[in-house]
């Protein structure tokens, strides 16, 4: 199995060497881990998806890059029933797979191939199912088996979605990385010979980019696919160099051994800034970190205790110093960057006096309690235990005592969720750019039950609004409910809302045509290299 | 020797035994699973991940799955990755090489500059060389050695500019890479250059790891000398009139040598050791990395597998410093005639 | 004459003869005797750090964030090390995370030398089935690269300073008991232990009375390298984000938590990295000094 991988990727790579004499280009991208595999639908971090399905998949439909607006991919135009329950794409004629050292595609991309890419998800009689032990992790996340009842061939270019209930973000939803569209015919060519780990360790998708070889922990190769069905990408080659630490990867910066990396230390932020020959890109990224009340905790349940607590934390210090700055303090459970973002929403800016009131007036003098920290940096929280720190030392100002609590990350959300903590620090990144998928996946009733609602919090009135909005096709029906949620959300305080944070991505002034990603994702097909 | 050799192998099973299950429990008794780790937020439902545990066989009670692991272990059946679903053995021979030629040229470094140095203390002893060597070595030996790999990058190339950051070869090469040696491959491979890159890039991380060795090779192969050099039989050579540098090298350190290959051997866990440090810090992509990816995401399959084929070599290089005794030990080879 | 007073009596005057010369050979090696200085100045600090250190060492000063030290440009003397992230007083940090050094030190070495010297001398003194278990499982200990071992163990135990502490323990025991065990059974063969035995001594009187003391000597050398080598182990840990949590002031996880601001405020870095580097030189300077001093074979050698 590894003389092949190896065998695979001296005949691509021989290719392209030789090719670099004709001046080929040659992007490398400082990436900052491994990705888990090439399987998009089997992972659900950002890292494994710029690996695979940002860069060698398309969807049936894509984000246009740099937006959350949805554009046709292998399909060419979709159709939503008048009762919300089938859903119908009809797919581009002539899309071509990949072909690899392991794979020559007999025909074009048709409906057996939409089908193949969901059922090995969702039927458990699937090989690939059985392969994977069903641990397809968006899928499950997103409990879309409960949504999706069946995927049927209308005809070779025509498949249909019957879905159990409405869900107005279902089509924002076959643009994740989940839904990345496989060969069908390589699928059944490895259930032939047996080797079904290849479907992720070798790729064959349609996007831009294919694959020519992987190193472990080291480096991934991509070669520009020349077949593909939209515009071909500019550059040649696509490297990734897989550089873990943020400071390291900012030496290979500066050093030019790459020409753009992910996920800088926000220390160093002003320092890349200020260095010849580097572009600082950034934008307002769809994210929000925030302090979780448990409030099925007694001393939660006041929502005075709530807002003193809220009032006493001091978020612009936490902007300086976990952020160093490069947020923006977070007054809605949503980001800015979303659409019905509630833009009159006052938020309870930091005052000691104020708190000490509301303390008094729901008749308590000061307690004991804790903050949870996670383990781990993410994007929305780059330094969860210095961020606990902080919070700690202002609700001392209130007289009240917290203990700041971790466990190892697995372990972390596990108890969280199931409501172990008093106050936790988490956050969320947007998958889809649906308001949806933020407010019902993190405070609804529904979420409360299952503990991803991590403030157990479940409000009648919320709820009604969001089930307003999810049923509802119209944009402006759906922007008053969600703005109305806000409100509410805002009114019962079951989170401290802490920060939005800067997507950066410091990228060689040598490379032009880049877009961050409001997702998260990183995307090269646009990208062009002088 | 056989039967030196036989006693030695016999010992070695009930420790293998010890060591799969110490593999085995260790990981297992670690909070979080890799499930959780890998849905990370986006976790599934209850029944769901009822369903996972038992699809990949974690509700079975532990023994049992222990059990079952060893049965697959003497069919050398290291199981597969959790994460990435490839065979352990794969991962493990995929990385394997990349620590062997880090270990191999940290030990190389330390060898030729350690060994020469506590010669040159020990024959010099108390003057001006001696004390600098000592001291140089003593303050290597105490180095916290993340803290002097990073002082190392941001000095030798970040403000030198003289070596590559990170890595194993720049990133604009790829080619086979048909023993895993990037040394070897590069100079097979017909790319300009590849050699010159690979050797470039395994300097800073070679000496980052080889500091530690280095400081015990000299203080080792220094108080090894300085007994020699005592012993009547040194006295006599010099009395016969031998050159001293024929005194030092050829009978002295011949004499020293038994010492010193039994810090070798001892080095090679602390190479091992310290190889996760430094692959974690100058993104080498080797074991000590692997261990420490896999011990924070829980993939049980690759913790198990890894401890066990890492003590393996651990054990092997024991033993094979025993049999070395044994053939370098005059009195001991005289014995065996 | 009971069995005492033979064991005893010259005991007592060679004791302080030993402790005499002991003294005056640790004194000749300089190294060794700056190393102490060192040390007695840290352990100083460690002691009166409420009394000495400016600020609190975990108070946030909000308005002074990052400073650096006095002697780099913009430093102030209310700061002289400067101040981290958080706006804490480095040099208070400095001060109080002496103590840990202290604390992790002494309390790995009180760890592996009751529970190794117990082991080495129980392996000892019951040749067989004991003696094989314990050295089996101290050979499946040392089978583990130390660090990969305290990581896992630290893992199972959770992140704390004081699982750090039991993990690295946990390795290093088997030195000791090695050490122990050797030692132990080269006193056994001599002729003033089958003596006691022939008079009747029993076994635990023998374990410890005649046996143990005549160990001591390596097992002290060993005790300081193992006691710099704790320093630095938990160091590791720390970096590694497995060692003491925040806000504890513990060098190694002071050095993890600056090693995000290397290339910004390399000085965060460089004071708690130096502060190792030093501490544990001196231990291992101290370290050589009784290896001299007590090492009848250097002695010989040197003359």
């Amino acid at each position: 199995m590894k003389k092949s991988i190896i065998a695979a990727a001296v005949l691509a790579g021989g290719m392209i060497m030789s090719g670099q004499a004709m001046a080929a280009k040659t992007l490398v991208y400082c990436s900052e881990g491994s990705p888990e595999g090439f399987d998009a639908a089997l992972y659900t971090s950002g890292t494994t998806f710029d690996a695979s399905a940002n860069t060698m998949f398309d969807g049936l439909v894509n984000f246009k890059v740099g937006t959350t607006e949805v554009v046709p991919g292998v399909a060419e135009s979709w159709d939503v029933s008048v009762d919300g329950l089938e859903l119908t794409f009809k797919l581009r004629p002539g899309v071509k797979f990949h072909s690899t050292k392991n794979f020559t595609p007999t025909r074009d991309l048709n409906a057996d191939d939409i089908i193949f890419s969901f059922k090995r998800q969702m039927d458990k009689e699937n090989p690939y199912y059985k392969e994977n032990n069903g641990n397809f992790g968006y899928w499950n996340a997103m409990d879309m088996s409960n949504l999706i009842n069946d995927v049927v061939k209308v005809d070779d270019l025509t498949v249909k979605f019957m879905l159990d209930h409405p869900e107005a973000p279902i089509v924002s939803n076959m643009a994740m990385a989940f839904a990345s569209i496989q060969s069908a015919e390589y699928g059944a060519q490895l259930v032939a010979s047996g080797k079904l780990g290849d479907l992720n360790q070798k790729p064959v998708g349609t996007g831009p980019f294919q694959f020519v070889g992987y190193k472990k922990d080291s480096v991934i190769r991509y070669a520009k696919n020349t077949q593909y069905w939209g515009e071909q990408a500019k550059i040649d080659n696509l490297v990734f160099s897989i550089t873990t630490d943020a400071s390291v990867r900012f030496q290979k910066m500066k050093a030019g051994e790459c020409h753009a990396m992910p996920y800088p230390n926000p220390a160093d932020i002003a320092d890349i800034r200020s260095t010849d020959g580097i572009n600082m890109m950034e934008q307002e990224g769809l994210n929000v970190g925030y302090l979780a009340y448990n409030t099925e905790k007694d001393k939660f349940k006041d929502v005075r205790v709530r807002k003193a607590l809220n009032y006493a934390i001091n978020k612009d210090a936490i902007k300086q110093v976990v952020f160093n700055g490069e947020a923006s303090v977070a007054k809605n459970p949503i980001p800015p960057t979303i659409w019905s973002y509630d833009q009159s929403t006052v938020d309870d800016a930091y005052d000691v006096d104020k708190a000490k009131a509301l303390l008094k007036e729901a008749g308590i003098s000061g307690f004991k309690t804790n903050i949870w920290a996670m383990p781990v940096q993410r994007p929305y929280n780059p330094d969860a235990k210095k961020m606990a720190e902080l919070i700690q030392a202002d609700w001392a100002k209130i007289g009240v005592d917290a203990e700041i609590v971790t466990f190892e990350w697995g372990e972390y959300l596990k108890r969280s969720k199931a409501g172990e903590h008093d106050t936790v620090l988490l956050g969320w990144t947007g998958d889809n750019g649906d308001p949806d998928n933020f407010l019902r996946v993190l405070l609804g009733c529904a979420a409360a039950k299952s503990g991803d609602n991590r403030a157990r919090w479940c409000n009648a009135e919320f709820e009604q609004e969001l089930q307003d909005a999810l049923l509802s096709t119209d944009p402006e029906v759906r922007t008053t409910a969600y703005e109305n949620a806000q409100k509410i959300f805002k009114k019962e305080a079951p989170w401290a809302t802490i920060a939005h944070s800067t997507v950066f991505m410091p990228i060689s002034n040598k490379v032009s045509g880049y877009k961050i990603d409001p997702l998260g994702g990183h995307f090269f097909h646009n990208v062009d290299l002088k | 020797m056989f039967s030196f050799l036989f006693r030695r192998l016999l010992v070695l099973i009930p420790t293998y035994i010890g060591i799969t299950l110490t593999a085995f429990v260790f990981i297992r008794v670690i909070p979080g699973d890799p499930i959780l780790v890998m849905s990370g937020e986006r976790s599934p439902s209850p029944e769901k991940y009822a369903e996972l545990m038992h699809a990949f066989g974690f509700d079975q009670p532990l023994w049992k799955q222990y059990f079952d692991y060893v049965g697959n272990l003497l069919q050398g059946n290291f199981g597969d990755s959790i994460v990435t679903g490839r065979p352990v053995l794969e991962e493990f021979f995929e990385l394997f090489p990349a620590t062997v030629e880090l270990a191999a040229f940290a030990l190389f470094f330390a060898l030729i500059i350690g060994i020469p140095a506590g010669i040159i203390a020990a024959v010099k002893r108390g003057t001006f060389y001696d004390h600098t060597l000592m001291t140089i070595s003593l303050t290597g030996f105490s180095m916290p050695l993340f803290w002097w790999a990073l002082l190392l990058i941001v000095f030798f190339s970040g403000y030198l500019g003289w070596t590559p950051v990170s890595g194993r070869i720049s990133a604009l090469y790829f080619f086979d890479t048909p023993t895993g040696f990037m040394l070897i491959d590069s100079w097979l491979s017909d790319e300009e250059g590849a050699f010159k890159s690979a050797v470039m890039h395994l300097i800073l991380p070679a000496v980052a790891l080889g500091t530690i060795p280095m400081a015990t090779f000299a203080r080792q192969s220094r108080s090894a000398m300085l007994e020699t050099l005592g012993e009547d039989f040194i006295k006599t050579a010099r009395a016969k009139g031998l050159s001293p540098f024929k005194v030092t090298v050829v009978h002295a350190f011949r004499n020293a040598l038994i010492p010193i290959i039994t810090v070798i051997g001892l080095s090679v866990g602390v190479l091992l050791g310290g190889a996760i440090l430094t692959e974690t810090i100058f993104s080498w992509p080797g074991i000590g990395k692997w261990m420490v990816d896999s011990i924070f995401r829980r993939d049980y399959p690759v913790v198990q597998g890894g401890l066990i084929l890492i003590a393996t070599i651990v054990i092997m290089v024991n033993l094979t410093v025993d049999i070395l005794y044994g053939v370098i030990d005059p009195r001991i080879s005289k014995k065996g005639h | 004459m009971s069995v005492e007073a033979i064991n005893n009596q010259p005991k007592q005057s060679a004791l302080m003869a030993v402790l005499a010369s002991f003294w005056f050979e640790f004194r000749q090696n300089r190294g060794a005797f700056y190393g102490l200085i060192f040390m007695g100045i840290l352990l100083m600090c460690a002691f009166l750090a409420d009394f000495i250190s400016p600020y609190s060492p975990i108070e946030q000063y909000r308005d002074a964030l990052k400073l650096p030290p006095v002697w780099v440009e913009g430093g102030t003397w209310a700061h002289i090390f400067g101040t981290d992230a958080l706006g804490r007083d480095m040099l208070s940090r400095m001060i109080y995370g002496s103590r840990f050094s202290f604390y992790i030190g002494v309390i790995v070495i009180c760890i592996c030398l009751t529970v190794g010297v117990m082991l080495g001398l129980i392996a000892a003194f019951n040749k067989g089935f004991i003696e094989n278990c314990i050295m089996r499982l101290m050979d499946i200990i040392l089978a583990f690269p130390s660090l990969l071992m305290a990581l896992a163990l630290v893992a199972i135990l959770g992140p704390s300073l004081l699982n750090a502490m039991i993990a690295i323990a946990i390795v290093y025991i088997p030195h000791f008991v090695r050490l122990t065990r050797a030692q132990a059974l080269s006193e056994l063969g001599k002729d003033y232990v089958s003596s006691s035995k022939t008079m009747g001594a029993s076994r635990a009187r023998l374990m410890f009375i005649n046996v143990l003391p005549n160990c001591m000597a390596p097992l002290i050398v060993q005790a300081t390298m193992s006691f710099s080598s704790a320093i630095l182990d938990a160091a590791a840990l720390g970096f590694l984000g497995m060692g003491a949590q925040a806000p504890t002031p513990e060098w190694g996880t002071m050095l993890a938590d600056a090693r995000q601001y290397i290339q910004s405020d390399p000085w965060m870095m460089g004071i708690p990295g130096l502060a190792i580097l030093f501490t544990v030189l001196s231990i291992n300077l101290i370290g050589d000094g009784l290896r001299d001093a007590l090492d009848p074979k250097m002695k010989t050698s040197k003359t």
